[in-house]
């Protein structure tokens, strides 16, 4: 089911009503609800892959418990019925700040498997090791099964053989990179000893499968989440109202910019060979609009639906296109993946904590492992390298935490230096974008190469691209008046008000409502 | 909750009144009653089949057209709805308005709740109302004067003859739903005080001979021998139509849209349209 789907637009308000109306009373029945709605959410795509959902919150229910078993941690008082888990785990509680535990036991990942083989058969890292064996393996066959046979017969015809290798006819289930980096997450946290394995089987399975970030995320951590289904819910307007804020702006996101959007980038990207240069150009911007008006709209949706419903996700983008270096748009854009790659990878890594070798190096096994989990392509690795590679200069001259502030703050306009850094910085990240876009590398760089080659304006027809022109300018100068704030926040209620009807005004225009676009990351 | 609730009810429904208040102003063209006006309707067929400016010359009537390319009967409804009493109406009727698969329809014409709510009584799937819906949400303004671009050809093209019959086949399960459907807002318009006559658009021999070979003929005799039901009288043209007047096997090309439109022409002249309420089904020959 999509955000911006008709059904959609039934579904909420029933199951809304139902959670606060019916199952409000009793935080058991608000959670068994939910995990019923979730299911019911998901399986409205197709209801087999629920299999897999079920199997992966299984296995790491099963590994968790049994790591806290074998470390001992489980205290007698936590091991008696659910409610004495939530009675007991408020936030702080839950998190453990078991630093000696995180230094001794970093890396769970990076550490070479092949190197350390035998630790990993006994004891709590037994239990990891199914966890992410299980995700991990579910996630490399129903996603990257064909990409490894396909590399592999072209590499084997490079060398000069005649291989017969068949792929497989396999559909990805939707969501599967979010929920099984999140359950590994959970897995990961409590072999480290951050957080206590939770015995309430609901509550896990819940979390796994909350369906307002179910398949698109933000992925959130079993720390941040998973604590708030121990506490029963209470509606609080003010929670309600940002959430409601929040979902009309991601509709206006999505369905306005995003899918306005990609009406006119992907003939673009389809005819690149014949399109002129600044056709490409336009090409290229736009795409970096269309794919932050879809995956952001997505996440405002998701957290604006899950402030429905009580429950407080992270933030997953912090208006990313106004950031001044490379460094700043990796704090601002999908944070949520960025910032489990840095806690579950890098910093397993070694991190910046090593030589600059090895820094560079993790530096670019992040980013390449981050390019690669967007998709079984060498386009997403090849997009990762070159944010690698615009990293990098960024970090060696040790400027990569400069820019922590807003652009502006506290200032109407940016100063001109920092227009001059977001416009160069916006710059390179389309440059990139055109990699994440192209369907190979070839026709990555031919679409960069008919930038400079093709003739500059002809065939070109502005009057295509202005509507979406103007709706980018329109998306631009809110969003920088509102960098700071709760989206649609305004104090003034005139304002606040006017700013409903406009945003409501714009979907209804202008918003694509039949055969809308899929959102982007469902297929990642 | 209470005031969280009553805000959202409020502003949803001050949203949708606003809106739908804008989108009924914008889609209903002024369309008023009068004695040399004629709406007509139907799909590509009689968008190609019928030559407005002969009309307009040789009956001194104002066609008021909503004929489209892939017109649905969901987009007759519309029609039906919008015509103003005691009007004189023309639906030029195919046999692919009723065969073709819904997604093809266009279903374009305006946001009609009255005409959605009967095409989920008269068996429309819930898939073809959302789209519907989601086709129409934003407002057209219907009732063009059309100056159409006629075919220019001289023959038919017989490759088209596999892809129509796979047409055919896909839609076939779909006539009697549609049947119902329309004939519900045929009697509609009938009691709307309507003079209506149901056109029936010629076709090719060769269409004829793809119906047999994909036997659904039955029930495209249905279609007809249902509109025959429902029509108060039977006349014809007396039109002979060879291969050189189509353009395709389903559409006219300028020199049998010319034909069809001196006739009909002459018909109504002949005529003088009662303003009796009645159906009148009009064939080209027997």
């Amino acid at each position: 089911m999509l955000f911006n789907s008709f059904e959609f637009l039934f579904f909420m308000p029933v199951v809304f009503l139902l959670y606060w109306l019916v199952f409000q009373k009793n935080l058991k029945a608000q959670n068994v609800f939910l995990l019923v709605v979730s299911y019911v959410f998901y399986g409205w795509w197709d209801w087999r892959f629920l299999g897999l959902i079920i199997a992966s919150s299984l296995v790491d229910y099963w590994c968790g418990l049994k790591m806290s078993t074998v470390d001992g941690r489980q205290s007698t008082a936590n091991s008696g019925s659910h409610n004495s888990d939530i009675s007991n785990s408020s936030l702080p509680n839950i998190i453990s700040t078991n630093k000696q535990q995180w230094s001794v036991d970093r890396g769970p990942i990076a550490i070479g498997l092949l190197t350390k083989i035998s630790p990993w058969f006994s004891g709590k890292k037994l239990y990891l090791t199914i966890s992410l064996v299980f995700n991990l393996g579910l996630l490399g066959f129903f996603k990257y099964f064909n990409f490894f046979i396909e590399s592999a017969a072209d590499f084997i015809s490079l060398l000069g053989f005649q291989p017969h290798l068949s792929t497989l006819n396999l559909i990805l289930p939707v969501g599967i990179s979010f929920y099984t980096f999140q359950t590994l997450s959970y897995s990961i946290d409590v072999y480290r000893g951050n957080l206590k394995a939770t015995k309430d089987p609901i509550a896990f399975f819940t979390y796994v499968a909350f369906f307002p970030q179910l398949v698109a995320g933000p992925i959130e951590r079993a720390s941040n989440l998973l604590p708030q289904f121990f506490k029963r819910r209470e509606f609080a307007y003010q929670q309600g109202s940002d959430g409601m804020k929040l979902i009309l702006w991601g509709l206006f996101k999505k369905m306005v910019i995003a899918d306005n959007c990609a009406l006119v980038v992907n003939p673009i990207f389809d005819n690149y060979q014949t399109a002129s240069g600044l056709e490409l150009i336009l090409g290229a911007v736009l795409f970096a609009f269309q794919i932050y008006g879809d995956f952001s709209g997505y996440s405002d949706i998701a957290i604006g639906v899950a402030l429905l419903f009580g429950f407080q996700l992270m933030t997953n983008f912090r208006t990313p296109y106004f950031s001044r270096d490379i460094a700043e748009f990796w704090r601002r854009w999908h944070i949520s993946l960025s910032t489990w790659f840095r806690d579950y990878l890098y910093v397993p890594l070694g991190g910046s904590r090593v030589s600059k070798a090895k820094a560079i190096r993790n530096i670019f096994i992040v980013f390449l492992v981050s390019g690669f989990w967007h998709g079984a392509n060498w386009t997403f690795i090849a997009w990762g390298g070159i944010h690698a590679a615009m990293f990098i200069p960024i970090f060696l001259i040790g400027k990569n935490r400069v820019h922590l502030d807003e652009a502006g703050e506290n200032r109407l306009l940016p100063s001109i230096s920092e227009f001059f850094k977001i416009l160069v910085t916006f710059s390179l990240v389309c440059i990139a974008w055109i990699f994440f876009r192209a369907e190979s590398i070839e026709m990555a760089w031919g679409y960069i190469a008919g930038i400079a080659t093709n003739p500059l304006t002809e065939g070109l027809r502005i009057s295509t691209y202005l509507l979406s022109i103007s709706l980018i300018i329109i998306l631009l100068i809110s969003e920088w008046g509102m960098r700071s704030m709760i989206v649609l926040n305004f104090k003034s209620p005139v304002l606040r008000y006017f700013s409903y009807s406009a945003v409501i005004g714009l979907i209804l225009f202008y918003g694509v409502f039949f055969n809308p676009q899929d959102f982007i990351y469902f297929q990642f | 909750m209470k005031l969280f609730l009553v805000k959202i009810f409020i502003f949803s429904i001050s949203t949708f009144i606003i809106y739908n208040l804008y989108y009924q102003n914008r889609t209903r063209a002024a369309i008023t009653v009068d004695n040399s006006k004629v709406y007509v309707w139907g799909d590509s067929q009689t968008v190609q089949g019928l030559d407005f400016e002969i009309l307009r010359n040789k009956t001194n009537l104002e066609f008021y057209s909503m004929a489209v390319h892939g017109g649905g009967i969901y987009d007759f409804a519309c029609f039906a709805n919008l015509v103003p009493k005691n009007s004189k109406v023309i639906i030029g009727y195919s046999d692919t308005m009723f065969l073709r698969p819904e997604g093809l329809d266009y279903n374009k014409t305006r946001l009609d709740w009255n005409a959605i709510f009967y095409a989920g009584l008269s068996g429309y799937s819930i898939s073809t109302l959302k789209n519907i819906v989601l086709k129409n949400y934003r407002p057209r303004v219907v009732f063009p004067k059309r100056n159409q671009n006629l075919y220019v050809g001289s023959s038919i093209n017989f490759t088209q003859k596999e892809e129509i019959k796979k047409i055919f086949l896909l839609g076939s399960e779909l006539s009697k739903v549609r049947i119902k459907y329309f004939h519900l807002y045929i009697e509609k318009l009938k009691e709307k005080g309507c003079s209506i006559i149901v056109l029936q658009i010629p076709k090719s021999d060769l269409l004829y001979q793809i119906e047999s070979e994909v036997s659904f003929l039955n029930s495209l005799n249905l279609v007809k021998k249902s509109i025959i039901e429902i029509s108060d009288e039977q006349k014809e043209l007396n039109l002979e139509f060879s291969q050189s007047d189509f353009y395709d096997v389903t559409h006219l090309n300028q020199k049998g849209a010319k034909s069809l439109s001196v006739n009909l022409a002459s018909f109504l002249n002949s005529q003088k349209i009662s303003k009796e309420a009645k159906i009148t089904f009009l064939t080209p020959s027997d």
